[in-house]
């Protein structure tokens, strides 16, 4: 249930820094495969930050390349 | 008649951030001068002449705000480190250049370069072309006048707008032309057109040469990797921060282009980064290759430079060019770059490969002026002390 609302969280930020709208799968490759440009990476990593309270490792951030892999690495900061 | 001001910035400043913020601020205005960040690493000095100064501090603030807003520091990788021991620098190399007359200043940031200079210059344009050929790379010519829409379709006005160099001519008119002349004849220096005589801004000058790379190969799909080589004279402008050769305006670059997959372009970075390996120990210099990130204009600065800094998509071969202050680390500079690009510049163009999609791309380049004087600086003047193979070619 947790990681159903954080990804829903996460859908949003990527709806507002990316412009990613309707449905996409959460394994998809958000560069290569749904085309967020490179730009948009910092501001998903700090509104990521600021949306859960986290402080999250750059290193960390950078090997999380999907939505599912995005839920896996806040929950893991939990 | 200048006055002192300060602001503080709303967020503390890293010293690396505090001496880009000093560097950059060339772009605030003429009358902002020697801007520093303090050591209290909030507040920001300088100095305005002229009246305006609530204006300045008000320009300042917009500037400073850019640049330290959603900075995420990123500490430097120093990927490798090679020295000499008991290695000792020419404290001013470049001074001893003009003293010899093999460079000559024809203007800020643009030099002429003769004898010993220009024989460096081309033995490392022949030993980086050679390592380009070495992994199969085809050679390939460009103009270093493009089209404008060239680098906008790079994203440059988006990232480096302040670096940009126009290239323009008199509107065909034959009365505004015939005024020009008029008034410029007999003149030694140039009378400025009036605006409306000077034709829209439609070329730039090259800022690096493998931009023409992706443009020349629009649309096209290609078969299999590809790795390119090219040379070509690059065009940065860089206001006040033009030194020397250390700064130029206008300076040669050998570039070693790949296009094929992300793996293919991540292998070809890594051999090229060996064979530079290679080229350090038979040049016999000291350097070092660390990540970096490219001097974005303020605004466009924070989300570029994390997403080069956190995938080390940007690394940089540092040559020593002199000692440091008080006997500390030597001052350097970036004589060499490694760059990942991603699929930035083949989605641009449409370059796809078989399969369909966009290919990625990277870029390995030297920098050949900057390069020489890294050279003079670590060796000196006396041929004996510069490599054998080298000083045969440079003093002959």
């Amino acid at each position: 249930m947790a990681s159903e609302e954080t990804e829903m969280r996460i859908r949003a930020i990527l709806r507002r820094v990316a412009r990613l709208e309707g449905e996409y799968a959460a394994g998809a490759d958000l560069f290569r495969e749904l085309g967020v440009r490179s730009v948009a990476a910092l501001d998903l990593l700090l509104s990521m930050e600021e949306e859960f309270g986290l402080s999250i490792a750059d290193a960390k951030f950078g090997e999380a390349r999907s939505v599912s892999a995005l839920v896996a690495l806040v929950e893991g900061l939990r | 008649m200048s006055m002192p001001v300060a602001v503080v910035s709303a967020r503390p400043i890293d010293a690396e951030l505090a001496a880009e913020i000093e560097k950059q601020s060339a772009w605030i205005s003429p009358t902002v001068t020697e801007l520093r960040v303090d050591e209290d690493g909030r507040t920001v000095s300088f100095r305005v002449e002229g009246s305006d100064a609530e204006g300045a501090r008000a320009k300042v603030a917009r500037f400073v705000g850019d640049m330290v807003e959603r900075h995420r520091v990123l500490p430097r990788k120093v990927v490798l480190r090679r020295e000499l021991a008991g290695r000792t620098f020419a404290t001013d190399a470049y001074g001893e250049l003009l003293r010899r007359g093999w460079v000559v200043e024809l203007g800020r940031g643009r030099v002429s370069l003769r004898g010993p200079a220009l024989a460096v210059v081309h033995a490392i344009d022949e030993d980086a072309a050679r390592i380009a050929r070495r992994m199969g790379a085809l050679e390939e010519a460009h103009p270093a006048l493009v089209p404008a829409s060239l680098l906008a379709r790079c994203g440059y006005f988006g990232a480096f707008p302040h670096c940009a160099s126009f290239v323009t001519h008199l509107a065909e008119d034959y009365d505004s032309i015939e005024e020009f002349r008029r008034r410029n004849t007999d003149s030694a220096r140039l009378v400025q057109p009036a605006p409306e005589a000077v034709a829209p801004l439609d070329s730039c000058l090259l800022p690096a040469p493998c931009y023409p790379v992706f443009a020349a190969r629009e649309g096209t799909v290609l078969p299999g990797a590809l790795t390119i080589t090219c040379a070509g004279r690059c065009s940065r402008f860089e206001s006040r921060n033009l030194a020397g050769i250390e700064r130029l305006w206008e300076f040669n670059v050998r570039e070693l282009v790949f296009l094929g997959s992300e793996g293919v372009c991540a292998a070809g970075r890594v051999r090229a980064f060996e064979a530079v390996l290679g080229q350090l120990e038979r040049w016999k210099l000291d350097g070092s290759i660390e990540s970096a990130n490219d001097p974005f204009f303020p605004a466009a600065r924070a989300p570029r430079a994390y997403w080069q800094r956190s995938g080390d998509r940007k690394l940089e071969l540092r040559l020593p060019v002199g000692p440091g202050p008080s006997g500390g680390e030597p001052r350097s500079l970036a004589c060499a770059s490694f760059n990942l690009h991603g699929r930035f510049f083949s989605t641009a163009f449409s370059i796809t490969g078989a399969a369909g999609a966009p290919v990625s791309s990277g870029c390995v380049g030297w920098g050949l002026e900057r390069w020489m004087l890294a050279c003079f600086a670590q060796h000196g003047f006396d041929p004996a002390a510069w490599p054998s193979w080298l000083a045969e070619r440079v003093f002959a």
